[in-house]
This record gives C-alpha cells, sequence and structure tokens, in this order.
C-alpha cells in the first residue's frame, strides 16, 4: 500500500475518550486522515451515542447516527474503574499522539487520566479537552448541548429576520464546527510538539467557536455602540443578495454589481425596477432593500427554481436553487465528484458513507472500515501496545477489558 | 503559547481571509499577497472604499504584499518566495494559477516540501464547477440552508457558516499534510470544497434516510425526537431549552414549580413526552409558561435543575459584562492604524502550556505595507515594478 492510501497522519496515534458528537467528529477526521484511532468505550455500554435514534432493527440495531460518526475508528471496551483498567491507558498513553476528552469538567482528572498524569507518562502528548463552555469561567459546571451553545455564543442570534426568533441551525452544527476548530487545534499542537518535543493541553469551547459567528457585529458595537445582529434573508450591505421565494421553492441571487443588477432585470423582465431611481446604485437599493426584495419575489415566484437558477447563472448573475437534501444528494454533481461511497458496515454489509471533502493530491481519504463494534478492537489493541496473549485472556476474565460485540 | 510560531504561509487568498486567519491568529507568519489597487475583497466589505472595519479583524496578524499575479513578472516574484515558504494557498482552482506558472507540480519543482492548498465552492470537478464561489450559494446546494429555519421559509445565516467549516477543514488537512512533510520532506496538495464540506456533515442521510426511510422537515428551533428542545419566548428576550433524558425533564419540572410536569403525568417518560404528548400539547404549555418569567428566571430554574438551559444572547448581552466571555478571553481590544481601537472576537483555542502571549495580536497591514521588506526589494527595482502595476 502506498503512503497515499494509507492516509496522511497514518502512524499518528490518537487515545480518544470522546463521546457523542463533538469530539467524536474530532476524532472521525483523525481516522479518516489515516490515523490509529482507539476509542477507549465504557465498559458493558459504551459511547451513549449508541443508543441514539434512529437504531435500526436490519442494522443488528446500530444507531445510524453513531455509524456515521464512527467510521475508520476501533473500539477498546475497558472498565476505567479499576486500577487495571487505568494502567492499561497509562501504556497507551505511552504510545499515543494526542488525546481526546469530553467528559463533564474535571471528571478525566478525577478518574486519574486527566494531562497532569498522562504528560507525566508522555511528555510529548497533545491533550485536547472539549466542552460546552471551556475549562473556566461561571458556567464551565454546567451542562450543554449544541442548542445551548448555538444560544448562549450568539450563533443562533444572529440568524432570522430582527424582530423575529433566534435560529439555530438545520444540523447539530455548533458540535461539528467546535470538532474542525478542535482538530486544527491539535495538529498545531502536534506541529509544536515535533519542533519542540513538548505536549500541551488544550482547552475548546463550544460557546467560545460559536462566538466567531458575531466576529462583525461585535466589531460594529465596538464603533458606536450598535447592538443589531441578524439581518433577515438579505445581506446588510449589497442589494439584492439573497433568498426568493420561487413556485417550487427558493432560491438564492446575488447582484452585486451594477452590471449584474441590469442583467438579473433583464432576466426577469423587470425593466421598469431597473430604471426606477430608488433601485439606481448599490447605496439607494440597500436603502430600499427589503420593499426591492418584496418586489423581486412578486416575479421570482413565477418561476420555477430550476429555471431560474439557470436563466441567472447563463446572464452571468450568480444564483442557486435552495436543494432540499435529497436533490444535492442525488445531484450528478455528487456523482461526479464521488462525493459518497459504499464501505462494509459490521452487521449491515455494504453501507453508504460520506466522503471525507478532503483530497491529498487529488486522492479521496481511505475509507478502510465502517463504525466499529463495541470492544471489536480490544484484544487487537492490547495486543499492539504490547500485552501478551496469557496477559489479555486474564484482563477478559478479571473484568477489565471485554468485547461486547454491539 | 502560539503553536504556529516557524510556520510560513503565503496567501493568494481573495474575499475568503478564513483559512490564514486560522494560521494567523496562532502564530505563523501569513503573507497576503493581494491585488494592487484594491486589495483583498474584504477591504471593502460594507465599505465603499479599501477601509472597511471588518479588515481589521479578517487582516489581523497578517502581512500585505500587493502584486498583480496576472502579471509574468508578478508570477515571477511569488516563485522567488516559494522556496522559503512551508505552504501556499489558493481559493480558485489549481488550474487557474497552472495557467499562470503557479500550479502544484510548477511550484513542487521549486519547493519540494511545499504543501498547496486550494479550496473551491464546489471542487474541481463535476457539472458544478465553474460556478461562482459565494458561500451563500454553496450553502444553499448543500441541504443544510434547506432544513434551517421555520416550516414557512429557510433562514440564511448572517454569517459565512460554509466558508468557516471549508475553510478550518481544509486549514486542518494543510497542518496534517505539513507534518507529514516534516517527517519525508515531501509536500502535497490538499484540496476541498465548500459544498461537499457543508453536505457531508448534514446528519440527514444516516438519520432519515437510512435511519427513518423519511426524508427531514425543517422545523425551526425544535427537535423531532428528544423533547423539549426548543427557543421560547420569555419577558424580555428568548430562551433555548434543551432536554435530553427523563431525568433532566423531571428535575426541570420540579424546579419549575410544575408538579403537573413531573412524575405520575403522562409527560414524565420517554418516548410518551416527545412523541405522544410534545407537539400541540406540553409544547404549548412551555410557551405559556416562558411567556410568563423572564430569561433571567428560567436561566437560574435550569442552572438549579443542572439541565442544559441558556439565554439566546445577542452582541449586547456578550459585550456588556458577561462574564464568562470574559474568563474566557473572548473579546479582545486590538489597535489599528486606520480605526484606531477596535473591539474583536477573541482566540478561541487555549493552549494551556502558558500563558505567553496568547492574546497579542498585531493590527493587519495596510495594502502594500510589507511589499518592500518581504520582496527584499527597493529603492530602483520596486519602484519600476510599481510604474508597471506588478507591485
Amino acid at each position: 500500500m502506498s503512503e497515499q492510501k494509507k492516509g496522511v497522519l497514518s502512524g499518528l496515534k490518537v487515545l480518544d475518550f470522546t463521546i457523542a458528537l463533538a469530539g467524536a467528529y474530532t476524532a472521525w477526521q483523525f481516522a479518516d486522515m489515516g490515523a490509529e484511532v482507539w476509542k477507549v468505550e465504557r465498559y458493558g455500554s459504551g459511547d451513549q451515542a449508541r443508543y441514539w435514534d434512529p437504531c435500526v432493527a436490519e442494522f443488528g440495531g446500530q444507531s445510524t447516527l453513531f455509524i456515521a460518526y464512527n467510521k475508520n475508528k476501533e473500539s477498546i471496551e475497558i472498565n476505567l474503574a479499576k486500577p487495571e483498567g487505568k494502567a492499561i491507558i497509562y501504556e497507551m498513553a505511552k504510545q499515543a499522539d494526542v488525546v481526546l476528552e469530553n467528559f463533564k469538567s474535571g471528571s478525566i482528572d478525577r478518574l486519574g487520566l486527566g494531562y497532569e498524569k498522562l504528560s507525566q507518562i508522555n511528555p510529548k502528548l497533545v491533550f485536547v479537552s472539549l466542552s460546552g463552555f471551556g475549562g473556566s469561567g461561571p458556567l464551565m459546571k454546567f451542562p450543554c448541548y449544541d442548542a445551548i451553545a448555538a444560544a448562549r455564543s450568539g450563533f443562533a442570534g444572529s440568524n432570522g429576520e430582527p424582530d423575529g426568533a433566534p435560529m439555530k441551525a438545520g444540523n447539530a452544527n455548533g458540535d461539528t464546527l467546535t470538532g474542525v476548530y478542535a482538530l486544527g487545534a491539535a495538529l498545531m499542537a502536534l506541529v509544536e510538539a515535533r519542533r519542540t518535543g513538548k505536549g500541551c493541553h488544550i482547552d475548546i469551547g463550544m460557546t467560545d467557536v460559536g462566538m466567531l459567528s458575531c466576529a462583525e457585529t461585535i466589531m460594529d458595537y465596538g464603533r458606536d455602540g450598535s447592538t443589531q445582529t441578524r439581518f433577515g434573508n438579505h445581506d446588510r450591505f449589497i442589494a439584492p443578495y439573497g433568498l426568493f421565494e420561487t413556485r417550487d421553492g427558493w432560491a438564492a441571487i446575488i447582484a452585486d454589481s451594477q452590471p449584474r443588477w441590469a442583467s438579473l432585470c433583464a432576466v426577469l423582465g423587470a425593466e421598469a425596477l431597473k430604471d426606477d431611481p430608488r433601485y439606481a446604485d448599490n447605496a439607494a437599493r440597500i436603502a430600499h432593500r427589503d420593499e426591492l426584495a418584496a418586489k423581486l419575489e412578486e416575479i421570482t415566484r413565477t418561476w420555477k427554481r430550476a429555471d431560474l437558477e439557470r436563466e441567472l447563472l447563463a446572464a452571468g448573475v450568480p444564483a442557486a436553487q435552495v436543494l432540499p437534501f435529497i436533490e444535492s444528494y442525488t445531484s450528478d454533481h455528487a456523482a461526479a465528484t464521488q462525493a459518497t461511497t459504499l464501505v462494509h458496515q459490521e452487521k449491515v454489509g455494504m453501507m453508504r458513507f460520506y466522503n471525507n471533502p478532503l483530497r491529498f493530491d487529488g486522492e479521496l481519504c481511505p475509507i478502510r472500515s465502517g463504525a466499529p463494534l463495541l470492544g471489536q478492537h480490544t484484544r487487537a489493541i492490547l495486543e499492539r501496545i504490547g500485552y501478551s496473549a496469557e496477559q489479555i485472556d486474564e484482563l477478559y476474565a478479571d473484568g477489565v477489558v471485554t468485547s461486547t460485540l454491539i | 503559547m502560539k503553536p504556529l510560531v516557524n510556520l510560513k504561509v503565503l496567501d493568494l487568498t481573495d474575499g475568503c481571509p478564513y483559512i490564514t486567519s486560522m494560521f494567523a491568529d496562532y502564530g505563523a507568519e501569513v503573507v497576503k499577497i493581494e491585488p494592487p489597487g484594491r486589495g483583498d475583497a474584504m477591504r471593502s466589505r460594507g465599505s465603499d472604499g479599501p477601509d472597511s472595519l471588518y479588515y481589521a479583524y479578517y487582516g489581523r496578524n497578517k502581512k500585505s504584499v500587493t502584486v498583480n499575479w496576472d502579471d509574468p513578472r508578478g508570477q515571477e516574484i511569488i516563485r522567488r518566495l516559494v522556496p522559503d515558504t512551508d505552504m501556499i494557498v489558493f481559493n480558485c482552482a489549481e488550474a487557474h494559477a497552472a495557467e499562470r506558472g503557479l500550479g502544484y507540480e510548477q511550484l513542487k519543482a521549486l519547493n519540494p516540501r511545499l504543501v498547496y492548498g486550494v479550496l473551491t465552492p464546489f471542487g474541481e470537478e463535476g457539472p458544478w464547477k465553474d460556478d461562482p464561489d459565494y458561500d451563500l450559494l454553496a450553502m444553499a446546494r448543500s441541504g443544510l440552508l434547506e432544513k434551517t429555519g421555520f416550516p414557512e421559509r429557510p433562514t440564511k445565516f448572517g454569517f459565512p457558516l460554509g466558508y468557516f467549516y471549508a475553510s478550518w477543514h481544509l486549514a486542518s488537512g494543510m497542518l496534517a499534510a505539513y507534518l507529514r512533510a516534516c517527517d519525508t520532506g515531501e509536500g502535497c496538495k490538499v484540496s476541498t470544497s465548500t459544498w461537499h464540506t457543508v453536505f457531508s456533515l448534514d446528519d440527514t442521510f444516516a438519520e432519515c434516510l437510512q435511519g427513518l426511510n423519511t426524508l427531514p422537515r425543517r422545523l425551526g428551533n425544535g427537535f423531532p425526537t428528544t423533547n423539549p428542545t426548543d427557543t421560547f419566548k420569555c419577558r424580555n428576550g428568548w430562551f433555548s431549552l434543551s432536554i435530553g433524558s427523563d431525568d433532566q425533564w423531571l428535575s426541570f419540572a420540579a424546579c419549575a414549580g410544575r408538579p403537573d410536569w413531573g412524575e405520575g403525568t403522562v409527560y414524565a417518560h420517554d418516548p410518551d413526552r416527545s412523541m405522544k404528548h410534545y407537539f400541540g400539547d406540553l409544547d404549548q404549555q412551555l410557551r405559556d409558561y416562558f411567556a410568563g418569567i423572564t430569561i433571567e428566571e428560567a436561566d437560574r430554574i435550569c442552572q438549579q435543575a443542572m439541565v442544559p438551559g441558556g439565554p439566546c444572547n445577542t452582541v449586547k448581552e456578550l459585550v456588556e459584562g458577561n462574564e464568562q466571555v470574559q474568563a474566557r478571553h473572548m473579546l479582545v481590544h486590538v489597535p489599528d492604524p486606520v480605526h484606531g481601537d477596535t473591539l474583536q472576537v477573541g482566540l478561541p483555542a487555549k493552549f494551556l502550556r502558558d500563558d505567553e502571549h496568547d492574546d497579542d495580536i498585531a493590527p493587519a497591514s495596510p495594502l502594500g505595507a510589507d511589499t518592500g521588506s518581504v520582496l527584499g526589494l527597493t529603492g530602483a527595482e520596486l519602484d519600476a515594478l510599481r510604474a508597471g502595476g506588478v507591485v
């Protein structure tokens, strides 16, 4: 197998304590890039996401979300309440490059597996803690889910009509956005550790990452005390630039120059708007933004979105249909760019997964396996880190490790 | 600690500052190559001239060099910088750069360790590859935008979420490639698209298609299965509640003083609470309940109950006396040569080895301010290039 086929991070080892989504997403990205990800799971039950609905009978009762978030990882099922269980973690820490965890604040220290302890074993370790509010401040001890991070960070407050409700994203984007930010931070610390021989502890909070959504409105406040944070379905500075209703859905349309404005009017047959002094230039159009959007929408409502996209793009006006997921998923573009692929999944057979969006030298990140069954790789990982067959048998017999295989 | 202090990045992107901000905020030397005259598109964001307030943030910690790389002399200037850089990054197809002598193979010949990053809206192949590059258009085609908002209409994000994801993902891929280049001496091209990045983190496929044999619905701030999960209007603002288990619900009901929601009622346990008695019944009771209290009271109840809940903050609440934001150093003041003191969002990744220089932020460089020093040009040579419109 060539280096490329093994993945750009082949040889890297990740000791992964994460459950649920945000941290599991970070570990998933490491796994897709070829790192060996040892997913340490709770003895007897494993990651709580294994039980997230929908769990499908035909898939051996497995959660489809769990499967999606955990491909390319290996599962080792350890009883961390036992000293022998902790000893296994210490052995793994000797060989690992990265530790990921999202236990409740401070729990991992109480388990005796925190950064203080593991960095004594391996000073080069990059140890990433993910949490809702980060490891400091008055909120650190309170529970936080995606929707709460979206609320407290200003992420939800940035979306929607100014006089309407704040709006979170249609997926758990607070989790995944934090997951990808944490991935970047972990890789930075690996770069640093390579240069200096010293690892570090990284503290990432979902609400801190979510606050980047307010980067511009924070500057408005700093300039003149302005507190408006959401601007509806149209851009603040350029018009027309936003979402317009069509006969069969919505389309995004952007006319961000005078020639594009003229082309938009030509395609829509809206010569009267083009010649109206209220819409003469961008400043005038922004001053009458909502009224102009309403007039344009009267026309776009008579168009089918696919026709509108095609005609506008042909006229040089940036536009796209707001595609329902299924149309994006079944698009020729998704097929031509290999957005998904079939992979063998335990207890299921061949199953469709998203390919990682990253390509290295044009090659897709290989998917070596689907999501692991609980404890599927307990024995293999113990062998790899140096336990003998007899020692492993004893650990199984003593209830320190197991392979529940659900 | 600034982990990237030894990393050198050449930034040939335009209008997408998020990729190299990831590097610049954490210590890398980012040299931004900008078109002479107008500079990066973000320099005029929300402004008629090149002095946008927002660029004080988008350009922070970055150097600015103006080079016209449509001009062969400009291309040669960039090629001269390549041997001494670790990474170069574009937000156009490689083919566009290759026509200008700046393709991966061409630059690899000058520096085999080079990591070459490419972000495009839809990828470098496929029927959409030449479509225009706007965050909103890639989001529109991703499926996520259609799923976001109340049932009546989708809601546009107020910030370029697709660019955030794709930029941070690409930056991560480039760091991974750089780590390998440190070991093998060989760099590579790393590429991604905004559309694929957002599309591939949608749960719809796994959750709805594979799991429930259905298609997703747009539910506002609600959730189809685990309830209550929604945003409620209190007397003085919006409050988000996200109950994830029966224990959390029963604790909330107790602290809210509502035994009629507690143990022994039809609302006590799932799946009945979420699936049978939530929509059209309990949801309306909760709306009425929150309408009668303030967000401060709601917050206190959730904290007492130890359940996930919190106010929907906006800038005002984030900036004015927010102890959590202050404790996390998520607001910083950066003096800017054009705008004076600016208030900016801080750095979310906290590297806890020492606190040295963590919040040190250099202001954005004025357009072309570093041209002479970075290129090592002075006097007549620089004047000639300037007169020719190359720099």
